[in-house]
């Protein structure tokens, strides 16, 4: 069944994608041997686009999800000829010794993908929103508003594309797919670069984005980068074909990607910026401007009409200064001046002079701990291609701007120094999505100056090595799941082995009924709970008020008891002592005057790192309070 | 030494340089990475 729902939406995007191609007349106009990875892109774009108002209209059932893939798919017959091509090519090739050896690789990586899939899914954010908010509309075929900045309030298209293998074929389609879509990046990657590189160099580059730290990292959960990948890889494509034909169908098309990059996120607002200055860097602009800005607005539109009708502010709470809040309750002046000091705090964005040095201190882990460099970082392919890079760009200076990769690297760089200055901060995995456009630029101007200077072979030197590195990474990221699958460990005590604080789950799924909702702060833990909870992250919603420098215990249980919590997760408990946590305070000022007992105490599993999972790892204990307002005098609770 | 063979050595260096460079950054997840691995049991972690 799980395999079933991903072959169906699989189709679902290729018969989508090959209609639009069609429709703006392109699909014949592309190569053949991209014209499947292409109609994927813009087929995922689709989709996630018409499953949203099925969503906004509680008719996101499996049985409506089944009718719109099924007629999705029957697009597929425009592309059978490319099918049938495809599969002549593959067996007529014979790949040389080195091909072979990247074919084997390649391969081998998949199997850790394929392991990862096959495990329960483990990643913070995807457990926090990605899945969690697609487990949620599954159950009821509606998607509801939710009153919490960033996790809740945003641009969900990328999330709409999980709804139908999770809602057809459960949890296991769900991460299956992941896996799948991930793949569609680095496909997409060695089609496009087959038009200025051989098969084997073509290959390598794809091998190198599969194997990029943060690919390896989020490709194959719920984060959205990589399925994003696809849409800035096609739009900035398609926008530097527009800029040098001046062909009114690629500028919509790029206008298309770039929109649905913007409606799968935030972010994609910078892309759509920054694809549309490519396309209009033209004498004659006007028409491939309106073109491309009437297509991104169809395309990105729904989330924000959607965030503006419920929230009052389309990119919530980012014009909150300007346009107020429609729920006071949700959101107020001192909560967004505390999330603004919080993100920043965090995040630590823009500051001027690392706008030139980042490329190079991102790639070595210099600069801030919240940049994720060697953790989620691009990998090493750009340092140690650098020579080869510069070589190239200096040697080729005059001819540059006449090559077709010159709008495709326009772009990225419109979009990183937008992304640099107005973004919110410099997570590396923030980049992911351009980062398939990013190396086909690098990769051919470093080819063609090895080529020139006849030492492609110190190149390919660079390439090895990278990969080598980058493949051990992949590695020692997917041995616990490898090890998983190649035993017969359970569900549950795998994730009681790998999910931080998961020891918790079972007992609140077992003790709790569906008329207790439970208060938590434990974004990993969203999914795995099968009983009512509200996750509050205290810079992200305002009500009930969680932040550290809240003292009104008073005014604290009013917010909780009207929110309907009935238990709180304290982590760590009341034995270890954290007075400077409002929850944890709160909790024990609620204990002391008897407004709720400690149901249960529990030791949790914490740690750094999943990966490497004994790195940093302790055992916490937990505790779950059980509020008792039976026995409450609020009169005897600080304020 | 020919210009060509200057520049060879130093594309190579760099390659070199630049590996280390790259490696240092994870000096310190070194326990971590050879425990993860299962070298711990033979010391090395």
């Amino acid at each position: 069944m799980s395999a079933a729902a991903v072959l169906l939406q699989l189709f679902a995007c290729l018969g989508a994608g090959a209609v639009v191609l069609r429709g703006v007349e392109l699909l014949d106009d592309l190569p053949v041997r991209e014209r499947l990875p292409w109609a994927f892109a813009v087929g995922l774009g689709v989709l996630g686009w018409l499953v949203f108002p099925l969503a906004l209209g509680g008719w996101a059932t499996p049985p409506m999800l089944t009718v719109l893939e099924t007629g999705l798919a029957l697009g597929c017959i425009l592309l059978k000829f490319e099918a049938r091509g495809l599969a002549t090519t593959l067996a007529r090739s014979r790949p040389s010794g080195w091909g072979a050896t990247l074919a084997a690789v390649a391969i081998l990586v998949a199997l850790f993908d394929l392991a990862e899939a096959l495990a329960p899914p483990l990643d913070a954010d995807s457990l926090a929103y990605h899945f969690a908010r697609v487990r949620d509309i599954a159950a009821t075929g509606r998607i509801a508003f939710v009153p919490l900045a960033v996790d809740g309030v945003g641009a969900f298209l990328v999330q709409m594309t999980y709804l139908p293998p999770f809602a057809l074929g459960g949890e296991k389609a769900l991460t299956l797919w992941v896996m799948a879509s991930g793949w569609a990046g680095p496909l997409f990657l060695y089609a496009v670069a087959r038009r200025w590189l051989t098969p084997l160099w073509s290959l390598a580059l794809a091998l190198i984005l599969a194997t990029t730290p943060a690919w390896t990292y989020g490709a194959g959960s719920g984060q959205v980068e990589a399925r994003l990948a696809l849409f800035a890889f096609a739009g900035l494509i398609a926008g530097a074909e527009a800029r040098v034909r001046g062909d009114l169908r690629y500028a919509a098309l790029a206008g298309l990607m770039a929109g649905f990059y913007a409606a799968g996120k935030f972010l994609g607002l910078f892309f759509v910026v920054a694809v549309g200055l490519v396309v209009i860097l033209r004498r004659d602009f006007w028409r491939p401007a309106l073109v491309f800005s009437a297509a991104a607005l169809l395309a990105g539109f729904q989330w924000y009409l959607w965030n503006h009708v419920e929230a009052g502010d389309p990119v919530f709470p980012g014009l909150f200064p300007w346009l107020g809040v429609r729920d006071p309750n949700f959101w107020n002046a001192d909560m967004d001046a505390f999330f603004r000091a919080t993100m920043r705090a965090a995040e630590q964005p823009g500051k001027i002079p690392w706008l030139f040095a980042y490329p190079f201190a991102a790639s070595i882990g210099l600069g801030f701990p919240i940049w994720e460099a060697g953790r989620t970082g691009l990998g090493p392919f750009a340092l140690l291609a650098a020579p080869f890079i510069l070589g190239g760009l200096w040697t080729f200076r005059a001819r540059l701007s006449q090559s077709p990769l010159a709008g495709v690297a326009l772009g990225v760089l419109f979009f990183y120094v937008l992304w640099f200055v107005v973004g919110a901060g410099q997570r590396i995995r923030h980049l992911l999505p351009l980062w398939p456009a990013a190396l086909l630029c690098l990769a051919v101007v470093a080819e063609r100056w090895s080529a020139m200077i006849g030492r492609d072979r110190i190149l390919a030197a660079a390439v090895a090595t990278a990969l080598a590195m980058q493949v051990a990474g992949a590695t020692l990221f997917a041995l616990p799941s490898v090890r998983h699958a190649l035993s017969d460990e359970d569900r549950s005590s795998f994730l009681a082995r790998r999910l931080i604080s998961h020891a918790v789950v079972p007992w609140i799924n077992a003790h709790l009924t569906a008329s207790d909702r439970l208060l938590t702060m434990e974004r990993p833990l969203n999914y795995y709970l099968e009983k009512p909870y509200l996750y509050a992250m205290p810079n992200r919603l305002a009500y009930p008020d969680l932040r550290d420098s809240a003292r009104d215990v008073r005014r604290q249980w009013t917010e909780l008891r009207q929110s309907g919590i009935t238990h709180v997760l304290l982590l760590p408990g009341l034995s270890v002592p954290s007075p400077d946590s409002a929850v944890w305070r709160l909790g024990r000022e609620l204990v002391r005057a008897g407004c709720a007992e400690i149901a249960v105490s529990l030791p949790v599993r914490q740690f750094l790192s999943r990966t490497l999972a004994a790195h940093g790892a302790r055992d916490v204990p937990a505790d779950i309070l059980k509020l008792r307002p039976d026995r409450c005098d609020p009169e005897r609770l600080p304020r | 030494m020919p210009p060509n063979r200057i520049r060879d050595y130093g594309l190579a260096g760099w390659i070199v340089a630049a590996t280390a460079l790259y490696l240092w950054q994870f000096r310190d997840l070194l326990g971590p990475i050879l425990n993860a691995v299962g070298l711990n049991a033979v010391g090395l972690g």
